[in-house]
């Protein structure tokens, strides 16, 4: 049995090595345009268009996750940390359904090889990815991806600020293609929702959803109550670290604080 | 970064309203960000690497180690070196988020949503030292 499972490494490793060698070799070099995308999705660039519905809006999260998301998270995060990474685990190798074809729309082959690899070893030896067994194999770095962070590499430009109701900050492109997921591209909601296959229900989507709500606030909870306690103005914080996280996001380096615009510095000394 | 913050209006303050605005931000800075620490208890801090970026900045990477509760927490240190004899912290860039473009962000929000009248910025953050 060990015997097979050894010899069933060996070869996905023999495979994604070939793929990504191939992948590296046609590879072009993207991202030559990382300027214009970095200066587009420039957090103060980005317009509040729709300021007052949008503070109503966030208003209104903010007592949803009051009454639903905060308890909830508050109970989740006393669970036992294995049963917690197991949970966080497996909605992020569902999630590689979604990275995967974003990553070759990117033009990273490598990593969409790399990705491919990750998901067939977690959702095989690390049963339905409960375990990440592919993070052991050296099959690190995983970076979730969305057809707005294509689109943004693509050069579209964010558009305004929103912030949707349950769903929390967005941009105006970014919410246009998470309406794509709906359409068919994404996977997961495809073999849950969109067919019907006999192994998976509908519920199964909405019910990864929601866990993902609950474990992405269990994960920040001391955060986000810092943060609201130690605000000025909450609504302005979280839209510019969202806007920044998400600009990060896009450009998958660190290339923001070295170019940080230094233009408002003239004449300071202090 | 004191000033950073404030954005294009600090150019139109005065003398005494730029000392006013000194105090106020310390006291609110100090307040706040002891606040955000204080969760560590007995905060430790593992000064990592540093990376020259050019003539006038430098980034120090640190690391504020872990307790079992909390996650350990990057934090780079923008450094601005044109004169060295006289280093200036001018930015904390949390786990890849600029404290001092949240900051300025944040302000500009209070300010634009009250005229721009940089008194209601200065009651705010002295409500917040109080409180």
């Amino acid at each position: 049995m060990v015997n097979y499972i050894i010899r069933d490494l060996m070869i996905k490793k023999i495979l994604i090595i070939i793929f990504t060698t191939l992948a590296l070799t046609l590879n072009v070099n993207a991202g030559s345009d990382g300027d214009l995308i970095l200066k587009k999705n420039e957090p103060s660039e980005v317009k509040d268009c729709f300021e007052k519905i949008n503070r109503v809006t966030f208003a209104l999260n903010q007592t949803l996750d009051g009454v639903i998301f905060k308890p909830v998270a508050s109970i989740y995060r006393k669970l036992p940390s294995p049963a917690k990474t197991g949970v966080s685990n497996s909605l992020e190798n569902i999630s590689h359904l979604l990275t995967i074809p974003n990553n070759i729309l990117q033009g990273d082959f490598k990593q969409a090889g790399i990705n491919t690899g990750r998901f067939i070893i977690n959702t095989t030896i690390g049963i339905l990815g409960i375990f990440d067994v592919a993070e052991y194999l050296g099959l690190t770095n995983y970076e979730k991806e969305d057809y707005g962070q294509s689109l943004a590499k693509l050069g579209v430009g964010p558009g305004c600020y929103i912030v949707l109701p349950v769903l929390g900050p967005s941009t105006a492109r970014d919410t246009l293609s998470s309406a794509f997921n709906y359409l068919g591209g994404d996977p997961w909601y495809n073999v849950t929702v969109n067919n019907d296959t006999q192994y998976f229900k509908n519920s199964d989507y909405y019910y990864s959803k929601g866990v993902s709500g609950v474990d992405f606030r269990a994960k920040n909870y001391d955060s986000i109550e810092n943060l609201e306690k130690n605000s000025l103005d909450f609504y302005a914080s979280v839209k510019s670290l969202y806007l920044q996280d998400r600009q990060q996001k896009i450009l998958n380096s660190r290339k923001i604080i070295n170019t940080q615009n230094d233009s408002d510095w003239e004449e300071i000394t202090q | 970064m004191v000033f950073y913050t404030l954005g294009s209006l600090r150019k139109n303050l005065d003398d005494s309203q730029k000392n006013e605005y000194s105090k106020l931000f310390r006291e609110y800075f100090l307040k706040s960000f002891s606040s955000r620490l204080s969760e560590y208890t007995n905060p430790e801090i593992d000064v990592l690497s540093k990376e020259v970026l050019s003539e006038n900045y430098t980034i120090v990477n640190s690391l504020l180690k872990g307790t079992s509760e909390r996650p350990e927490v990057k934090i780079d240190w923008r450094v601005y070196t044109k004169n060295p004899e006289n280093p200036l912290i001018r930015d904390l860039i949390i786990e890849g988020l600029s404290l001092a473009r949240t900051q300025k962000e944040e302000f500009a929000s209070i300010l634009s949503s009250n005229d721009n009248k940089i008194d209601a910025l200065f009651k705010t953050l002295e409500e917040f030292s109080k409180n």
